[in-house]
């Protein structure tokens, strides 16, 4: 398995344990809360001397709550905001979340309240 | 015709003591500061000048890995601490570099926005051996 296939899928299992429901990547069907993997910019970058292939990983959390009325759904938003935070484990860092918006996902499932939390975090060859 | 194959630092590891700890380091440098001599002189030549003695530095920058007790950071703290030099073998795509230098104190900093990492510049001490092909088998990666 890649180096980033396994970080996604150990971060999004770790966040589903502390009762954070999340994926490794957009599923097909949105069913908000929830909190998705995306690759961010850069998403690999080369980071230690060696033969052994250690990268760090640039991932962006997609934050989705339902949309109720404007009050409710940012209040749930942050909550889930700082669910994420909390859930973090150490060597997963934390930078910024940017501004909530909506997305409309569809006839059939809506539309959601969205913020991305950008994360960086390493991987090593196994 | 002179010929080289490209490298980056996955061709390249740093060694301290009998541990390999390119999986912590980002990057290293061994640099040679030598100083000049110079004397004016009244004579058509002006300066006279000739090459005065080299010192080398190893810098090292790396994550910062305090929590762990074979570690680099502890590694250099307990090597400071007792103003030791540690061995060092640096190879660069097959070549190595073998040496002693002055144990120093890594910089600890806390930072909330990014990852904790340190460096530190510490002098040779003594010759350098090399470039020579790399001999030394690195000791189980950390």
């Amino acid at each position: 398995m890649a180096i980033a296939t396994r970080v996604r899928e150990e971060l999004a299992d770790l966040l589903t344990q502390q009762g954070v429901p999340a994926f490794p990547a957009l599923p097909h069907a949105i069913t908000p809360p929830m909190v998705a993997f995306q690759a961010g910019e850069p998403y690999i970058r080369i980071d230690r001397i060696g033969a052994t292939l250690q990268v760090e990983v640039q991932l962006v959390a997609s934050m989705m709550v339902p949309t109720l009325d404007g009050t409710g759904s940012l209040e749930q938003l942050e909550e889930l905001i700082d669910a994420v935070l909390k859930a973090l484990p150490p060597d997963v860092f934390a930078s910024e979340v940017s501004a909530p918006r909506v997305d409309r996902l569809g006839e059939a499932q809506g539309a959601v309240l969205i913020a991305d939390l950008d994360l960086t975090t390493y991987g090593k060859e196994e | 015709m002179a010929t080289t194959t490209p490298f980056s630092g996955r061709q390249c590891t740093l060694t301290i003591g009998s541990t390999d700890y390119s999986n912590v380091v980002q990057s290293f440098t061994l640099k040679a500061e030598t100083e000049s001599l110079t004397y004016p002189v009244t004579g058509g030549d002006g300066v006279l000048a000739a090459s005065g003695p080299t010192t080398w530095t190893l810098s090292v920058t790396f994550a910062n890995d305090i929590a762990d007790t074979s570690g680099l950071v502890m590694a250099l703290w307990t090597a400071a601490q007792s103003d030791s030099t540690i061995d060092f073998v640096a190879t660069w795509n097959g070549q190595q570099i073998t040496g002693k230098a002055v144990a120093k104190y890594p910089e600890l900093s806390a930072d909330a926005s990014s990852i904790a990492s340190t460096s530190v510049d510490m002098e040779v001490s003594g010759a350098l051996t090399g470039p020579v092909p790399a001999t030394k088998t690195a000791a189980a990666g950390k």
